[in-house]
Parts: C-alpha cells; structure tokens; sequence
C-alpha cells in the first residue's frame, strides 16, 4: 500500500516534473537562437519560420546520426561510409534536441533526474545560446540600416 | 555574392562546424550518461523505425514517447479482437521502442503473444491439428522472446522472469519444468520470499531433481524459517522431500511434529497437498505411507480416507472437525517458532 502511494505521488507535481517543463523552455531558447542567426541571412519571415522548423525536425534525430558514430547501433548494424558522412554533417552543425526531449519524457515517467542533469543541459543551452547568439551579432554588425 | 555575405558564411559554418566538433563527444557523454540512468531510452531499432507510423514518428519527434506508447497500447485492443496476431506483435515492438523501461508493456505484450495468440491457435479448428501445435509452439516461444527483451532492458525486474516461468510450468500450455525452473531460479534471485517458494515448488516438480529442492527448501528454511513455515504447501513440500529414500545420511530428518500443529492438521494438509500433487505433480516420497499411518492413528472414516473413497480436491477444516469429533492431538513444539 505504501509503495504505491509512493509510486503515485512520484507522478504527482513533483521537482522532477518541473525539470521538465524547464527543459522544453532551453530547447525553446536554442530554437529563438537558431532563428535569430537564420534571420540574419534570410529576407523573409517564412524563410526563417520554415528553416526553423526543419533544424528543429532535423535536431530531433540528431543523436541518433550521433550514436552511429560513437556506439554500434542497437541491431549491431555498422554504418556505411555514405552514412558516416551524413551522421558526421548532422551532428556537427544541428542541435541536439532529443536530449532535451528525452529530460522532458523521463521527468514525465517519474524517473529519477538529478539537479545535476539539469545543470548540465542548462550549460550546454549556454553554450548553444553564445554561440548562436554571437554569430547572428557578427553577421548583423555589418547591415546597414 | 559580395565579399562581406562570403566572409560571414564562411566564418558562420567554420565557427558551427569547430564548436560542433568540440560539443559533439560532450554530448555524447552526457547522452550515454543519461542512458545508464534510463532517463534515455537505447535506440530504436532499425526496423522498428520502418515500422513507425506518422503518429508515432510524431511522438518521438515531439517527447511524447510515452504517451503515444499508452495510447497505441490501447488501440492495440483492435487488432487483440480481430485476432491479428502478427499486427498486433508489430505493434508491441513499437510501444516497446517508444517506452522500454514500462514493464507494462512487455508484460502485456508477451501475454497477448504466448497465452491469448498461442490458445487461439490451440483450439483453431479450421487448421489442422500438425499445424495448430506448431503454431502455438511459434507464439509460445514468441511470447518468451518478448519477455526476455524485456529483461534485458530491465534486469532489475523479476516479474518478467517469473511471466516466463509461469508460461512453462502452465499444465494448460505446453510445460517444460526445467525452463520454467530456470526462469524461477532467476526471479528468486531478487530476494522474494514468494518468488523463493515458487522455485522451490517447481523443482519438487521436477523428476530427478528432488534432493536439489530438499538442498533448496532447507536453505529457504534458514534464511526465514517463520515466514516460510506458514505456507502450507512449503510444509507439505519440505516433509515428502526429506521423506526421499536418496537423500544423504547426514540429511536432517523431518518430524510430522517440526511442521504442523497437531496430528490432525497434518492430516487434513497432507490429504490436500496429495490431491494437489496429484493435479500439479510434485514429490510426494512416502506420503502415502505417513498418510496411512495417521488413518489408522486418528481412525479417521472412510470417506475421508483417499484410499477408500478416492482423493477428493480439497477438505476444509471446518468438514474435518465434523468429521473426527475428537480432540486435537498437539504436538509439544509449534512448526512456526524459529530456532
């Protein structure tokens, strides 16, 4: 009886659901940051909704293009050459928003995430932020108004 | 292209493409981290992928794994009720893929493949009777794959092992004690006294294998000797198996008196377990001996007696006080003091 009260309380509104939600706000951060460097370049609003939309898309299965390159596949298929290539331009230019997905997914399941997680994932939408951010500043310094 | 418009595409993809670098084996870590916790779920399989569904694909694209697993779970109802085995297999190894870490799921998808897809094709009367014993056998073994995917990804859960071992101890399947005993062995493991008590039972069922299950009873009778002691069917077990003519001479012998209270409840336990013995086939040693022994003890009437009037399946206590009308005959020490 205890243990399944404690088992619904785990799915209650708990710390752990918050990361969540706290989650889902960096990859918003990361995707503002991404469309802000997009808009840049672009001419049009829809260009920058449009190629913000598929960098998300294609982020969402970045870490799969990733994991082919640092661990054998789950059906111990090994990558050709042409997939290498690709899974090597994927990962080094498109965020990685499973990761943050995943975070939102187990705090959902009431899996045990420690602060420490979060912290990390918190440093590493920093890093995309500056990174983002500094590139669209570079690029916007030169327009002339 | 103006000189400018270059320079900040080249600086743009260079500084993408070196940070990129940099971050890459950093997210890695972390994702592996992640994944040791099962925050993150393993891969999904290649041919799973192909499998997926716009609604599913949507579901991983979105987070939302584990909400389109629960809902494809229950949409699965569909194809339970067509009968569409092989769809609905399918099914469950993408509900799987989208939350590998829910037991649920793997529970439920191996029972739908081993008991509700195996008996539909037991009792198929349009296959003839070759072809409806190998396909049962298919989705038994299909069943028992399914679940030990799921132990895979989910070790630290017993209650798969003993879904497995349930499947092959099952009289109304197709048996295979030892793998069902195999099964047990592992969800005992877990430190369970009932999952302990099930292998146990299971290896008295075993021919061959009953010095084992003495070896196995007296070490459960060690470890928790109360808790054990006040499961009838542990009594009954533990006294037929130390009444085993091959076990060794330094075995501890077993009193009638260590494990029941009286003469009388020895009786009614023994008569029951004899009858239950006889269903599921476990060791019974010389039960009918002590059995015989006690009738003429207790001077117990005929109808009570399972060699006279045939085993019934179970006497209640209450049929047996009726029965004797006499007082109890306790024995000094109670079976369930600890040493």
């Amino acid at each position: 009886m205890a243990r399944g009260q404690a088992e619904l309380a785990k799915h209650g509104p708990t710390w752990i659901l918050q990361y969540g939600v706290i989650a889902h706000f960096f990859k918003a951060c990361i995707l503002a940051a991404v469309a802000l460097l997009i808009s840049t370049f672009s001419t049009s609003t829809l260009f920058t909704i449009a190629a913000g939309v598929m960098v998300w898309i294609i982020g969402a299965f970045q870490s799969i293009a990733r994991d082919g390159l640092f661990v054998d596949s789950f059906a111990g298929e090994t990558p050709s050459l042409a997939d290498k290539i690709l899974s090597t331009i994927i990962s080094l230019i498109f965020p990685d928003f499973q990761l943050f997905e995943s975070i939102a997914d187990a705090s959902v399941r009431a899996q045990e995430i420690l602060g420490d997680d979060i912290l990390k994932l918190g440093g590493l939408t920093l890093i995309y932020l500056a990174i983002y951010t500094v590139l669209s500043w570079f690029v916007f310094a030169d327009k002339e108004f | 292209m103006s000189f400018k418009t270059l320079r900040n595409l080249v600086v743009v993809t260079v500084v993408i493409l070196g940070t990129g670098y940099l971050r890459m084996p950093v997210e890695q870590r972390f994702t592996e981290d992640l994944r040791e916790k099962k925050a993150i779920p393993p891969p999904i399989r290649k041919e799973v992928w192909g499998q997926m569904g716009q609604t599913s694909l949507a579901g991983v694209l979105g987070g939302l794994r584990t909400l389109i697993a629960s809902s494809m779970n229950l949409a699965s109802q569909t194809q339970f009720e067509e009968k569409d085995w092989y769809e609905l297999k399918k099914r469950y190894g993408i509900i799987t893929a989208l939350d590998p870490y829910n037991e649920f799921y793997w529970d439920h998808g191996g029972w739908h493949l081993a008991y509700n897809a195996a008996s539909w094709a037991r009792s198929n009367d349009q296959l003839s009777p070759r072809k409806r014993r190998l396909l049962e056998r298919e989705f038994l073994e299909q069943g028992d794959a399914f679940y030990r995917q799921g132990i895979a990804l989910n070790p630290d859960n017993p209650r798969l092992w003993m879904n497995i071992g349930r499947l092959w101890s099952n009289p109304h399947k197709r048996p295979d004690l030892p793998r069902a005993a195999k099964a047990f062995e592992e969800a005992a493991k877990h430190d369970n006294l009932f999952y302990q008590r099930t292998y146990l039972y299971v290896l008295a069922r075993i021919p061959g294998r009953e010095i084992e299950a003495y070896d196995y009873a007296q070490k459960l009778l060690i470890e928790n000797p109360s808790r054990h002691l006040s499961r009838t069917t542990f009594r009954c077990i533990l006294f037929c198996l130390a009444t085993n003519p091959n076990l060794p001479k330094q075995a501890l012998e077993i009193r009638l008196g260590e494990l029941f209270v009286s003469k009388q409840q020895a009786y009614q336990d023994l008569y029951n377990f004899r009858a239950l013995s006889q269903e599921k086939g476990y060791y019974t040693g010389k039960l009918d001996e002590v059995l015989e022994t006690l009738i003429k003890e207790l001077r117990i009437p005929d109808h009570l007696n399972p060699f006279k009037a045939g085993a019934k399946p179970r006497i209640f206590e209450k049929d047996f006080e009726k029965a004797l009308n006499q007082p109890l005959d306790l024995f000094l020490k109670s079976p369930f003091e600890s040493n």
